[in-house]
């Protein structure tokens, strides 16, 4: 069965929270239009543009009723937009994911067919607590026959990420002897909820392999890592985790982040998805829709197009970094720079950031990007042809994404993510980027439009030649790659006899 | 609509003859050069995300040089190639074939024609 779960901005949060939660601690209601955000296996309803009543269309009594004619307005301005219909209510003294109660059952059971028939789209249900807590469920069927599905969570994308979990669904996990330490520094309920978040990491090279490591051992149980690499010589000087080995054998980079995520999980029942893609790829995309926020690892123009797209368009937000380094003539290190930011609707784009240039992406697609002449022919100082990178200077991209990370979904003091910000190395100075989305930004006025988004994959021939490449192992290479899998199997083993 | 359709139809709007030929667009230029008489015609490729996406290459008529790198042959036949010339700042948005037609024509001015 598909999971459900349910997305929101901040200002639409902020404009629903405002109607719905009454000075006079009143129950009331409205209705929302939502877009779908399909991914492989998990489908979110994007929530936007509140249809707030007008007088007489619904009364606030203790609790709160409709009229028809209120439901008729609010599902044919969702129809006519091409959008699904969201019915929002809240309970004032409620805290927490609210259980579906009759009254509220059979309240939604009766616009949902209404609904679907409307906008073609089936009815999303929602709750909003007191302390701000969302919570959902999808009618599914026709008729008499309908039926709410629970969503497993809903976020809200703002200054700060706020998540809510049926815990039904996705119940809170228990506190390891391993992560003590972590409760200690952000309390019980972060934990429950980082624990909770879904996270998937696109790029698993210097940074996305530390990346990797530490969510692990922070316990986040649903972690996915998607690289379409192989382990190569140039790359040991700052892989975390693989060997010379590794680039004997061919091992791909998600073979690598297996064995780290293997050896440094904290969490009970932890479920690793890897997978030999491109998060360009069809698939690999339709993989990525599937978490509830992604960690940039890439450095190409086209994957950063692909993430700045589902950043506004899913409302999946992006830690994303990038690094810089400069040299003096007699190449010298002069100054080197890192910056990172969280991509999500109120902050600025990775075009409007500087982060990529949109024209790339399709020199990328074509090949050029891969034909060494090409390259050749452009300026000396373009960033695609520098190949800095030191490891330590990785570590300090993959601590100015952490600490993006931390500030976003811990939200210490109540303070979200801070923003674009870049570090100078020579300087010792921190800067905050002032920088907004240019009025014509198509990403940022791509908010929520999910699945009516532009498809930015495409076929990645480099992804489907290295997998390839990797198919066609040397003889003498293969059996020292059995060998090692025996040797590690055995490690493994005898890990588990000591855990 | 997007892609090669919102491309043409953006610049038929902007006043510019175009057309379809081998799943590139053609478009029409008035360049006013002496040594180039007549509306000079020039192709190119959007991705299926333009306007977010500009095209990559132009399509020019052999006897243009575009400064800048080697050219490469173009689907548009033998008296065509392509040059790799990306729009040097692209913000998309509904401005996006003005931009291109601008980048396009500042291409062709600065050409040398054998």
């Amino acid at each position: 069965m598909r999971r459900l779960s349910v997305a929101m901005d901040g200002a639409t949060d902020a404009a629903l929270s405002a109607h719905l939660l009454r000075s006079d601690g009143q129950e009331d209601l409205c209705f929302a239009m939502w877009r779908p955000s399909t991914g492989l296996t998990r489908t979110t309803a994007l929530v936007q543009d509140p249809i707030l009543p007008i007088p007489g269309e619904r009364q606030v009594h203790g609790n709160a009723s409709f009229n028809p004619e209120y439901v008729l307005r609010a599902a044919r301005e969702a129809g006519q937009a091409g959008k699904g219909l969201a019915f929002a209510h809240s309970h004032p003294a409620g805290s927490g994911w609210q259980v579906l109660n009759s009254g509220d059952a059979l309240a939604e059971s009766r616009i949902a067919n209404v609904a679907r028939e409307l906008t073609g789209l089936p009815l999303i249900g929602l709750t909003l607590a007191g302390d701000g807590a969302w919570s959902a469920r999808l009618w599914s069927g026709a008729g008499r026959a309908v039926r709410p599905l629970g969503c497993e969570s809903v976020r809200v994308v703002g200054d700060g990420f706020r998540i809510t979990f049926d815990d039904s669904l996705l119940p809170v996990p228990g506190i390891a002897a391993t992560q003590i330490r972590t409760v200690h520094t952000w309390g019980e309920r972060t934990q429950a909820m980082i624990a909770r978040l879904s996270v998937a990491v696109a790029g698993a090279g210097s940074v996305g392999m530390a990346i990797v490591d530490t969510l692990a051992r922070t316990g986040i149980r649903r972690l996915g890592v998607l690289d379409f690499d192989t382990v190569e010589l140039v790359n040991i000087d700052r892989l975390r985790g693989a060997s010379v080995l590794d680039a004997y054998v061919m091992r791909p980079k998600t073979h690598v982040a297996r064995r780290l995520l293997e050896e440094g999980s904290t969490a009970a029942q932890p479920s690793h998805e890897l997978h030999e893609l491109s998060i360009c790829e069809s698939d690999g995309l339709r993989r990525l829709l599937d978490f509830d926020l992604v960690f940039s690892c890439v450095d190409r123009p086209w994957p950063r197009h692909v993430l700045n797209t589902i950043a506004f368009a899913d409302l999946i937000p992006v830690v994303e970094g990038g690094l810089s380094a400069f040299q003096n003539p007699d190449r010298s290190l002069r100054n080197g720079y890192w910056s990172s930011t969280v991509v999500r609707p109120g902050r600025p784009c990775l075009v409007c950031l500087g982060q990529y240039d949109p024209a790339l992406v399709q020199v990328e697609r074509d090949g050029s990007l891969d034909d060494p002449s090409y390259i050749e022919n452009m300026p000396t100082d373009a960033p695609l042809r520098r190949r800095e990178n030191v490891a330590a200077l990785s570590a300090m991209v993959t601590a100015a994404l952490l600490q993006q990370f931390v500030a976003f979904v811990a939200r210490p003091s109540g303070f979200g993510d801070p923003g674009p910000l870049r570090f100078s190395l020579r300087d010792h100075t921190i800067e905050r980027v002032a920088t907004v989305c240019d009025p014509e930004c198509p990403y940022a006025a791509s908010r929520g439009v999910g699945d009516a988004r532009l498809d930015p994959s495409a076929r990645h021939l480099r992804a489907e030649e290295a997998r390839k490449h990797r198919a066609h192992l040397p003889l003498q290479a293969g059996i020292v790659r059995v060998l090692d899998d025996v040797v590690r199997g055995l490690q493994r083993f005898i890990g588990r006899l000591a855990g | 609509m997007n892609g090669l359709e919102r491309f043409v139809a953006d610049l038929s709007v902007l006043g510019r003859e175009c057309e379809r030929r081998n799943g590139l667009a053609v478009v029409t230029l008035d360049v006013e050069r002496p040594d180039l008489v007549g509306p000079l015609q020039v192709g190119a490729d959007p991705p299926n995300e333009f306007p977010n996406l500009p095209p990559h290459w132009l399509h020019a008529p052999r006897q243009l040089v575009i400064p800048g790198g080697k050219p490469h042959p173009s689907e548009l036949g033998p008296d065509w190639l392509k040059w790799s010339r990306t729009h040097p700042n692209w913000k998309g948005g509904a401005n996006g074939a003005r931009l291109w037609l601008a980048h396009a024509r500042s291409l062709v001015l600065t050409a040398t024609k054998v």
